[in-house]
């Protein structure tokens, strides 16, 4: 082999290893750190992302259960307000129900005797109308029937009384 | 001298009315008599002196018994409400 | 082979008439299609008409670099060993070294020209394109190493990184006609080094001096001396399986290009595709892999 000497082929190797290990810092430290930070970056950011989506459900199941919770709440207070208001309600009912009723009966009451009254008086009337006709026709005919033989028994009558009186 | 009114029918005669006017002048002594003729009254009289009404009509006792009978004067009914 | 001048001039003519007439065809038939559409018949005849016309090429222009220049061929060649010497400042250095030195170069110019231009326009969320084959490369060693060796990969990835990507311009430089770095021993005897001196710190730093000795006598002290031998023996393995594989390549190429004298024209690039680009590829992945894997039994 020619031009091999031992001692250039160690100071050769030598620089080799030396170019060998700046190769590895010049890339390491310009292309292989960079990228890696942001591809870890990039892995953390998603993680993060993941686990804030996590929280966030976590908390937004948490509200919803909250949520639940006070709606219940609020579901049971608004009808026990409810069924408190439907008792005075139909406390308040009842009473003027009992009321109406009261005072529907005296107005039918006062309406009966209004009726009766009224019924009376168109009796009355009705009567009235009926001896009034009948006494219109006795009056008629005793016009006609009435001598001068009943006036003297009347005024005999009369005298007999009035001296009877004095 | 007390004046006397009898209202009397034209169905009453002369007669009648000179038995009432005695009558009456037996009662209260002289007075003066005056007649008047109401058809309405039926029968009977009524006399009035100085005042005082002696009623003997035929229409009044009929318009009595009406009274009697309806309860109630003819008059002064409250209208039907119907 | 003799040649007689006749013989010559008709192979001349022959193939320059071949060439013209194929050239001619082949645009011919290039405008028909053009014209009048492409039919399985056609295309068949077209490829068919190219590859004549390429061989006839190929052929006249041999005949006339062996008859014009004289292009010798022969079935000796003639290759050192060790590369040429340069005289630098005094000192003479090994081409080879002045070429790795080179590459050192052109490698912190490209890393440089990345950092400060490229780097920053990398997207976060969407890479496309040269960043997407960087993230590949890198994400690829990450993993790789991780696999093979797993708790010191923090600086072992990058340090194979490095090393492939030296490894992958050597194979560039070779296609360019320069003797590549790693065809030269000491070149590859030094990556050898490398790796031997990494099994080793980690497997100090991992059982600790006394560990990494005990190590080599088990399962039994008798195999103690094969031991120490095996050891010694894997580096110079990875040098010399490096260095045989290159070289080879390199005179596989050499002797192409001699046996074809002035024929060479296109053959050896083509043959140059899989020697000069596939096969150090290959290589570069087997010296990874085999140092990682010393590595990593080592530390077991």
């Amino acid at each position: 082999m020619e031009g091999l000497v031992i001692s250039d082929a160690v100071k050769d190797l030598i620089i080799n290893i030396i170019d060998i290990i700046i190769l590895f810092v010049i890339v390491r430290a310009l292309a292989y750190k960079p990228v890696k930070k942001f591809l870890d970056a990039r892995k953390e950011r998603i993680a993060k992302e993941l686990s804030d989506a996590a929280a966030l459900k976590s908390e937004a199941e948490e509200k919803a259960q909250e949520y639940g919770r006070l709606e219940e709440e609020s579901r049971a207070k608004s009808s026990e307000m409810l069924s408190e208001a439907e008792r005075n309600a139909r406390k308040a009912a009842d009473e003027i129900i009992a009321a109406a009723k009261q005072n529907a009966a005296q107005i039918g009451e006062k309406a009966r005797e209004e009726a009766i009254k009224e019924h009376d008086a168109q009796i009355a009337s009705v009567k009235e109308d009926i001896t009034g006709l009948a006494f219109d026709i006795s009056k008629q005919v005793l016009a006609r029937e009435v001598t001068d033989e009943d006036n003297r028994r009347i005024a005999d009558a009369f005298f007999e009384k009035y001296s009877a009186a004095e | 001298m007390k004046k006397v009114v009898i209202t009397a029918a034209s169905n009453m005669s002369e007669e009648t009315y000179r038995r009432i006017c005695d009558g009456f002048s037996q009662k209260i002594g002289q007075a003066e008599f005056v007649r008047v003729t109401d058809d309405g009254i039926i029968g009977g009289f009524i006399a009035e002196i100085d005042g005082e009404i002696y009623d003997m009509s035929i229409a009044s006792q009929l318009d009595r018994m009406q009274r009697e009978i309806t309860g109630n004067g003819g008059v002064g009914n409250a209208g039907n409400t119907n | 082979m003799v040649k007689t001048k006749t013989l010559t001039i008709i192979e001349f003519a022959l193939s320059a008439v071949i060439f013209v007439l194929g050239l001619i065809g082949c645009c011919a038939l290039h405008s028909y299609v053009k014209h009048h559409g492409e039919t399985k018949k056609l295309k068949k005849r077209s490829k068919l008409l190219l590859a004549l016309t390429i061989i006839a090429a190929w052929f006249f222009i041999g005949t006339a670099v062996t008859s014009v220049w004289h292009g010798e061929s022969g079935l000796k060649v003639e290759f050192e060993m060790f590369s040429d010497r340069v005289e630098l400042f005094g000192f003479s250095f090994a081409q080879t070294s002045v070429l790795m030195w080179v590459i050192t170069g052109i490698v912190l110019v490209l890393c440089l020209i990345f950092r400060l231009f490229i780097f920053p326009r990398f997207d976060p969320d969407k890479p496309k394109g040269f960043q997407n084959i960087m993230e590949l490369a890198v994400e690829a060693t990450e993993n790789f190493t991780k696999g093979t060796v797993g708790d010191y990969s923090g600086t072992l990835a990058p340090y194979m990184f490095s090393l492939a990507v030296f490894m992958i311009i050597c194979a560039a430089s070779e296609l360019l006609g320069f003797r590549p770095p790693t065809s030269d021993l000491i070149v590859t005897l030094a990556m050898g080094l490398m790796t031997f001196a990494l099994i080793n710190y980690y497997g100090i730093r991992k059982k600790g001096i006394g560990g990494r000795i005990k190590s080599l006598a088990k399962p039994t002290p008798v195999i103690f001396p094969m031991k120490i031998l095996s050891d010694v023996a894997v580096p110079v393995s990875l040098a010399c399986r490096l260095f045989g594989n290159m070289i080879g390549g390199m005179i596989v190429m050499e002797l192409l290009k001699s046996v074809l004298g002035g024929y060479a024209a296109g053959i050896p690039a083509v043959a140059g595709l899989y020697f000069n680009l596939f096969h150090p590829l290959i290589q570069t992945y087997i010296f990874v892999i085999l140092s990682l894997t010393f590595i990593n039994e080592a530390i077991e």
